[in-house]
């Protein structure tokens, strides 16, 4: 998105300061270190968690119902663009339905999928999927749209099976515009599985978060902000990856 | 002829839904009748408590986002224009992007409490990258022949600002709004969840606390329709902000 | 280089030539320009030893081969660039960086266009902050609409129009910041046939009317002789001057009669083997 840089001795300062002033403002009580913690601190604390496992089990379980969450939306989210994306009348016919449902935000659902899920791994996979299945249902959706219709012409004139259709002539078609939807997708994935976790369910990077607020312990908190933070960037790099493998594939 | 399509198609997938609780497929406490839900909608607008919760809800969201993108627009002015700038934060601001919005709750209730502040407070740190990021991209792309026509016509820098890289920016910044303001009603909704504070998504959160399902699913419609004409209010105000976007021949 | 003293070879004078005396200094004098970019073993010498004159009114074409350096060249004489060394006077002034006496009408008119402004108000960005009132700036900018044949577009987007009237609109924008130079890089470069030759016309009642002198880059050599006072050939690796030729064909100028003249399919011969028979 942004125009690449060449790293910079400048590009520094700003990390140094912040640390440096943080680190000395806490030191000398100017900023209360019981709500900021200490950069020193944090390290400390990420190396505790690292150690004693509670950090890789929280991990773990965050990453559980990011992925599971991500394939289901993926699954959903491809399979119904392509059905509405070939049964035009069907797609006007449910557009209505399907904006008013992509309008309600998935963190909304989380009384609902704990209502009819109870606290778990399943709910919190729903509302990933549920998340992650619109940018790719849209993605998909103007990719079988924008088809040429000749080649759809030409597979009804060689009377191919659906199967066929979908394995000759739309799944490459659609290939390239899916993939941005699912870079979409991939970044909404760990938002919202850490966000439902805050919220309520007992489980995962979230948890430990709010729990470390609740009981004053500032230091593991940022400490999980700033992993968080790196798992994000994982996140952002792999979709990233998605990207290039795609360029050099159609290359 | 499109429009009776999607009343009928809307019909009947209400109709299905009132059917399957009827007649007991789904678990009614789980799953509310879609009359019921409707009811209660229609209830709460008599009482004048919907009203009361969008409002809120609608201020809350507001104020966060109108804060993100002023601070975004300003920054980002100030970064995308000046190649220092970019040089000495570009690199700190890449780092803190990846960082999910929400993680930043627990920090702001750890320095601000329960109240609305934190709720805004968060909001406008959530849907400050969208605005920032769109606005830097936005004035680092001013093409260079337009550049080099205010070089040559002699622009004073703010002239040069107002006539010529902030129209050009702002096709980037404006869908950064846009979907500033889509996460800023989901980070509305959590925070009301969280620190209970009146609003929509408190009342969809209390709902499930006592097992109401047809006021929960009530909640749902009523922020999928903000979400929808927020949306919408923002797709058309975009065509008329950037009607050179859209009025095109070639 | 190649000195053709074309006068010396005994044409037919002109009545509206522009007399170059040597107590009347000349509007540009290029002085002995090179341009080298990078160093060492990277280094790589666009042009070097280029000197020439316009006179003031004349219209001066620049052509020559692909790469050659015209363009990095109209960019030093806008401002835009500094030659690495010789000297550019602009009225006897060295020129040192942008000015409004001096406009540029860029190539790629597509993007030299604010896409966000309309014909008229992108033709008046260069009338604002000048002191101008509204009033005189929206008549000027009427005036010159119907001068370029662009009032049925005026409250149109760039994007909307085609390229000869974005190249219409970018030239009114130069014109009204009324300017003592006017330097276009391959203005008609993109546009067809018919387009170009209405265009071209356009440009010489304009500059004649106004006084304006032209520094003009094409590839095609036929227009250079058709618009030029002068035609400077330029040759490639590095760029130099093959040629500086003064044209004595009559003015006003006309599509087929003046592209059928003797002295006009003499000098196409002259230039064609100058530059592409080299
Ligand atoms: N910023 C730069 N860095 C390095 N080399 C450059 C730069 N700008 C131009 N050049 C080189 O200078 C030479 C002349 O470029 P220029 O664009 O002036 O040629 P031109 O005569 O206008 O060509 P054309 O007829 O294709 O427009 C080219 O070889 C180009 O590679
Ligand atoms: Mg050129």
């Amino acid at each position: 998105m942004t125009i690449a840089m060449r790293p910079s001795p400048l590009s520094a300062i700003v990390p140094i300061c912040l640390l440096l002033g943080w680190e000395v403002a806490t030191r000398t009580g100017t900023l209360d270190p019981r709500i900021f913690s200490q950069p020193t601190a944090i390290v400390a604390a990420i190396a505790e968690a690292a150690r004693d496992g509670s950090l890789i089990q929280a991990t773990r379980e965050t990453l559980e119902a990011a992925v599971v969450g991500l394939v289901l939306g993926f699954v959903f989210g491809v399979a119904l663009g392509i059905l509405l994306g070939l049964r035009t009348g069907l797609e006007v016919a449910a557009r209505p339905t399907t904006e008013m449902l992509r309008s309600i935000p998935a963190i909304a659902f989380t009384p609902l999928a704990l209502l009819l899920l109870g606290f778990g791994l399943s709910m919190e996979v729903a509302i990933v999927a549920y998340a992650c299945c619109w940018p790719i249902f849209i993605a998909t959706l103007t990719a079988v749209r924008n088809i040429d219709p000749r080649l759809l012409e030409i597979a009804s004139v060689l009377e191919m099976s659906p199967q066929r259709r979908l394995r000759t002539i739309i799944a490459p078609a659609v290939f390239a515009r899916v993939v941005v939807g699912l870079r979409t997708a991939i970044a909404f994935a760990l938002v919202v599985a850490v966000t439902v976790e805050i919220l309520s369910n007992p489980r995962g990077l979230g948890y430990a978060l709010i729990v470390a607020q609740q009981t004053f312990r500032p230091d593991l908190m940022y400490a999980l902000i700033v992993w968080l933070a790196i798992l994000g960037a994982i996140f952002g790099g792999l979709s990233k990856l998605l990207d290039y493998t795609r360029i050099g594939r159609l290359a | 002829m499109r429009v009776a399509m999607m009343l009928v198609f809307t019909a009947l997938m209400l109709a299905l839904w009132h059917l399957a609780v009827r007649f007991e497929l789904v678990n009614r406490t789980f799953v509310a009748d879609p009359a019921d839900a409707i009811a209660v909608i229609i209830r709460q607008i008599g009482s004048g408590a919907l009203f009361e919760s969008i409002l809120a809800t609608i201020a809350r969201m507001a104020s966060g986002w109108l804060l993100a993108s002023l601070l975004g627009i300003l920054i980002g002015a100030g970064i995308g224009s000046s190649r220092l700038a970019q040089q000495v934060f570009m690199p700190t601001l890449e780092a803190l992007r990846p960082l999910p919005a929400s993680a930043v709750i627990p920090v702001a209730i750890l320095l601000l409490g329960l109240n609305d502040t934190m709720s805004i407070v968060v909001i406008a740190f959530g849907s400050l990258w969208p605005a920032l990021l769109a606005t830097i991209h936005g004035f680092q792309s001013v093409p260079r022949q337009l550049r080099e026509v205010g070089t040559m016509l002699e622009m004073s820098r703010l002239r040069y600002f107002f006539t010529i890289s902030l129209p050009s920016a702002l096709v980037d910044i404006i869908p950064g709004l846009r979907i500033g303001l889509a996460l800023s009603l989901i980070l509305t909704v959590v925070t009301e969840m969280q620190a209970s504070l009146r609003g929509v998504g408190y009342d969809i959160f209390m709902a499930q606390r006592l097992y109401r399902s047809a006021d929960l699913y009530a909640g749902l419609i009523v922020i999928g329709m903000i979400g929808f004409f927020i949306n919408q209010l923002l797709l058309i105000s975009e065509r008329r902000l950037l009607p050179w976007t859209t009025r095109r021949v070639h | 280089m190649i000195a053709v003293d074309h006068k010396a070879a005994g044409s037919r004078g002109s009545e509206h030539k522009v007399i170059e005396t040597p107590n009347r200094p000349p509007a540009v004098s290029v002085r002995n320009v090179a341009m080298t970019f990078g160093v060492d073993e990277k280094r790589h010498v666009v042009f070097e030893n280029i000197s020439f004159n316009a006179a003031k009114g004349e219209i001066l074409c620049l052509v020559g081969a692909s790469g050659c350096g015209k363009t990095t060249l109209l960019r030093q004489v806008a401002g835009l660039q500094r030659p690495t060394t010789g000297e550019i006077l602009f009225d006897e002034t060295l020129i040192t960086g942008p000015s409004r006496e001096r406009a540029m009408v860029f190539q790629d008119y597509g993007r030299a266009l604010l896409p966000w402004r309309s014909v008229r108000s992108n033709i008046a960005l260069s009338l604002e902050g000048t002191g101008r009132s509204k009033e005189e700036i929206a008549e000027t900018v009427t005036r010159l609409m119907a001068m370029t044949g662009l009032s049925a577009a005026s409250s149109k987007y760039p994007s909307e129009l085609s390229g000869g009237m974005q190249q219409r609109v970018q030239i009114a924008r130069c014109i009204a910041q009324k300017p003592k130079l006017l330097l276009m890089d391959e203005p008609f470069g993109a546009l067809d046939a018919l387009t170009r030759q209405s265009l071209q016309d356009e440009l010489l009642s304009i500059v004649a009317a106004q006084k304006i002198t032209v520094v003009f880059i094409t590839h095609d050599l036929e227009e250079a002789i058709y618009l030029g006072d002068k035609v400077i050939a330029l040759g490639a690796n590095p760029g130099r001057v093959l040629a500086d030729l003064t044209i004595d064909l009559p003015r006003p100028r006309h599509q087929l009669a003046t592209r059928e003249e003797p002295e006009f399919l003499r000098m196409r011969h002259l230039l064609h083997e100058l530059i592409v028979g080299h």
